[in-house]
This record gives structure tokens, C-alpha cells and sequence, in this order.
């Protein structure tokens, strides 16, 4: 569905694609988002990442290309929203002195993100799995007893866990 | 946000590099092991390759502190994250060439999905012409067939009022805790606290928990039911549905719930001091502007507001 084109050609096939398809993408989201700004922006950001990308649809694949950019974007934004509040609130349960800086807080959400993304790659037990063994520390035995399940298969979860983990960080 | 890529690695020695991965998480190596990770990492450059991409993770990994991880992630259960992920994923595929045909009904309802964002309140009319109202950071899906009209409360609060449907399908409003079957009625369900509050101020509903026998509610009637059963019942109260005009109205409301009820219309964290949570407080308020109401209870109440961030507010004592 798309090719990877050196610079040059890139700028006037982005330039072509955004004459066309920009109207119509807007049009797109406002319907499915009810609100002009944040269909704008998005519109916006879509032709952005198509630059950075440097990825281009096959002919005639314009639009469908552009709503599936589009569409991941939104994803993104909820649930980064999602994030943030659920981080938010954990830290409204700590004393202020102990508040983390703007900058940890900014670092600390991207992480959550990709953690957020990995997580969302694996199914339930191995999910399950994954976060007994990476942040509550219990071991492979105790998370055997505690999912009902052979020390084999949580062996099998992690596995497939990191398989997850690796897919966020590396795939293209 | 991922890893500035350079060539891809083989699957195999992934998959090798990710073995030895997950036989450290589970415990030191033995010698025996130790030596042969070793020698496996030792055997091809590609190997040591894969191995520092795996530590990538793991620093990615430990760069959340572990409580901070777990109350985050945990705060987004594996439904919720897959609905909401859905919700959004049919809103924005569907569409395209069937987009004309759809706009012809009183609202898009073949895409079945609609949702408020945090401080937005919607209201529409639904193909039986049922009004249905969403307050702040709510979700629904809907759920029309020849057969019934079935509404899916995902998250947040709706309010409706039910109108009469030729085919008589009946109307039923579910949610986490069970089904809600209006027989001609103006009501509101609030998911909260594992559960669902229902207010009924028009009409006869029927609760029927998941797991408990069904209860029948009358006009004028509250309750709250989870389940496995049932609250107290108690009076219901339009003050709480006063969202429906961007009001929120307060007689004699504790200043905690009240800053409670007014998080739920404004991105970020607000916080209740406890010394000044018991304070009374009486007044209409708009929910449009939930900065001017703050500004408005430093008028009000011996309160003082202090704003870290816009997102991150606190109310304590003046």
C-alpha cells in the first residue's frame, strides 16, 4: 500500500496529495470527531507525518492511506489522554513535596506509552504475566500459583511478552 | 517514538536473544547457563546485536518507577482499553461511501458509537426518537436491531428520555453491572464505583444485575446497583441531571463532593484538602467555564485555590 521515495519527489507528491485529499480528510474527521479544531489539527499532522515518514500511497490508495494515518493518530491522542489522567491520579495520592518536575512527569508519560503499546499486543494472561514478573517482582513460580498455571506456560507468557515488547520497539 | 532503527535483525536470533531474556527475568542463570549465554552471545556479532536491543528494553522498562507503572497501567484494565481502543476504531473506519446514506437518518446511527470528551456534554436524537444525553467523559455504544434498542454505557453518565417506539422493541440501557429495561421513562445511569447509579424521574425501569434477581423502580426512586445486588434506595434528585443544561447545582453539597462533581467536567487532577471538605456550599454554576467556578468559591468560602498547572489544582483553606 506504500513505498518509501527519496526527498525531492516526496515534497511535490506530499504537496499533490495535500491539494487533493486535505479538504476532504478534515471534512473526515470533523464528521467522526464532532469538533472543527481538533479535526484540523489532526488533518494537520497527518500531511506531518507523512514527510517524516517519507511513506507514500500507491495510486488511487490516497484516502484510505490518509485514514489510517489519521485514524492512529486519534488513537494515539486518546489514549495518551487516558495515560496522563490515570498518571495524574496517582500522584494526586502522594504528598506534594514529593510531586515529581514537569520534565519527569513529560518523560515518564512517553514511557507509559510505549509500555501502554506493548501491553496492548499481548493477551490476557500473558499481560498478566508480564506485569506480576517486570513491576510487582514476584517470580515465575509465584506467578504460576497466583494465574493457575504450569511455571511452563508463565514461561511461554514471557515469551511471548517480550515478543510484544520487541514488536513495539523494533517493527517497522 | 521508537528506536531510531538501523538494519533489521534475523527472527531466529531474536528469538534466541528473547529465551535468554526470559530465563533471566525469572532468576539468576546457573553456571552452566551462564557460560553457554555467554558463549552464544560470543558466537556472532548479530547475537550481541540482538542482546543490547533486548536491554533497550529492559531500560524502557525500568524507566517508570514500578507503584507508578502499576497504578497507571492497572488503571486501564485490559476491557477498558480494548473498548475504548474499538469504540474509536469503528467511529473512524466507518464511513467512506456509506457516509450519504447514514446522513439521512437523525444521526449517524449505523455508526453506533458516540462519545463526550472530558468537559463536553452531547445530545442527540436517536432513530425511535428517544433523546439521549451524555454528560462529561462518557462513551456509548447503540445497539438497534429489528428486535430490541439496546444502549452499552461504556464509561461516564447518559440521561434519557425514552420515547414510544411504533415496534415496540424494548429499550434497555447496559452497563458493567447489568441491564436497565425502561418502560417509557426519563432516566439517568452514572457508571461509578464498580456500579451503576439510576436515577428515575418519569416511568417504571426494571434493574437487573448480572448476577441477582431483577428489581423494579418507580418514578421519583434512586438506587445504586452492582452485580451481584442492590444499594439503598433512595430519592432521586434532578439536581443531578442539571449537566443536561452545562449546570451543576449544589444544596448544601459538601465542598468535597462538589469538587468531586466538577473534576468530571475539567481535564487534569483537582484536589479537596480534607481540613475544608466538610464546608457547605449552595449555588448554580456553569460548566463551561469550571475556572471561573473555582475563582467564584474563593469569593464564596474561606477556601483558597492554588494552581500548579491549569491540570493540577488544589482547593484548601483560605
Amino acid at each position: 500500500m506504500s513505498s518509501v521515495l527519496p526527498p525531492s519527489s516526496l515534497h511535490d507528491d506530499v504537496h499533490r496529495l495535500y491539494h487533493n485529499h486535505h479538504g476532504w480528510l478534515q471534512g473526515w474527521l470533523r464528521r467522526r470527531l464532532g469538533d472543527r479544531e481538533r479535526a484540523a489539527d489532526i488533518a494537520q499532522d497527518t500531511f506531518l507525518r507523512l514527510l517524516v515518514t517519507r511513506r507514500m500511497p500507491e495510486q488511487g490508495e490516497g484516502r484510505r492511506f490518509l485514514a489510517q494515518i489519521a485514524r492512529n493518530l486519534v488513537i494515539d491522542q486518546w489514549r495518551r489522554q487516558r495515560i496522563e489522567q490515570a498518571y495524574l491520579e496517582s500522584l494526586a495520592a502522594l504528598p506534594e513535596p514529593e510531586t515529581p518536575s514537569l520534565e519527569t512527569r513529560a518523560m515518564v508519560i512517553e514511557t507509559l506509552m510505549q509500555i501502554d503499546a506493548m501491553l496492548d499486543g499481548m493477551p490476557a494472561k500473558v499481560r498478566e504475566a508480564f506485569l506480576l514478573s517486570q513491576f510487582e517482582g514476584l517470580t515465575y513460580p509465584q506467578i504460576a500459583e497466583r494465574l493457575g498455571v504450569s511455571v511452563s506456560s508463565v514461561q511461554k507468557y514471557m515469551l511471548r511478552a517480550i515478543a510484544a515488547c520487541y514488536q513495539v520497539l523494533y517493527a517497522e | 517514538m521508537k528506536i531510531t532503527q538501523d538494519a533489521p535483525i534475523a527472527p531466529a536470533i531474536v528469538e534466541q536473544a528473547s529465551h535468554w531474556l526470559m530465563l533471566r527475568w525469572g532468576g539468576e542463570l546457573d553456571d552452566e547457563q551462564q557460560r553457554r549465554f555467554t558463549e552464544w552471545q560470543a558466537a556472532d556479532p548479530e547475537h550481541n546485536r540482538a542482546w543490547q536491543r533486548l536491554e533497550q528494553l529492559q531500560s524502557t522498562l525500568s524507566g517508570v518507577p514500578a507503584d507508578t507503572a502499576c497504578a497507571v497501567l492497572r488503571e486501564l484494565p485490559d476491557a477498558r482499553r480494548r473498548q475504548t481502543l474499538k469504540l474509536l476504531g469503528t467511529l473512524l473506519l466507518a464511513g467512506g461511501s456509506g457516509y450519504l446514506a447514514q446522513s439521512q437518518l437523525p444521526w449517524r446511527e449505523a455508526m453506533a458509537d458516540l462519545r463526550s470528551g472530558t468537559g463536553e456534554r452531547l445530545q442527540r436524537t436517536l432513530a425511535d426518537g428517544s433523546r439521549l444525553s451524555l454528560n462529561s467523559g462518557s462513551a456509548v455504544n447503540i445497539l438497534f436491531s429489528a428486535s430490541e434498542r439496546r444502549i452499552r454505557l461504556l464509561t461516564g453518565e447518559l440521561l434519557l428520555d425514552s420515547s414510544h417506539d411504533p415496534a415496540q422493541r424494548p429499550l434497555i440501557v447496559e452497563t458493567a453491572a447489568g441491564e436497565i429495561q425502561a418502560l417509557g421513562t426519563r432516566f439517568s445511569v452514572y457508571q461509578r464505583d464498580g456500579g451503576s447509579q439510576v436515577e428515575l424521574f418519569e416511568g417504571e425501569l426494571e434493574l437487573r444485575p448480572r448476577s441477582a434477581s431483577p428489581l423494579r423502580l418507580q418514578a421519583g426512586q434512586s438506587r445504586w446497583f452492582f452485580a451481584t445486588g442492590f444499594g439503598e434506595l433512595t430519592r432521586a434528585d434532578t439536581n443531578t441531571i442539571a449537566w443536561q443544561e452545562g449546570r451543576l447545582i449544589a444544596e448544601r453539597m459538601p465542598l468535597g463532593q462538589f469538587l468531586a462533581e466538577l473534576s468530571r467536567h475539567r481535564p487534569g487532577v483537582l484536589r479537596c484538602d480534607p481540613a475544608v471538605a466538610n464546608l457547605s456550599l449552595t449555588g448554580v454554576f456553569p460548566l463551561a467555564d469550571t475556572d471561573r467556578v473555582l475563582a467564584a468559591l474563593q469569593q464564596s468560602l474561606p477556601v483558597r485555590v492554588h494552581s500548579l498547572t491549569r491540570y493540577w489544582v488544589t482547593v484548601g483553606p483560605a
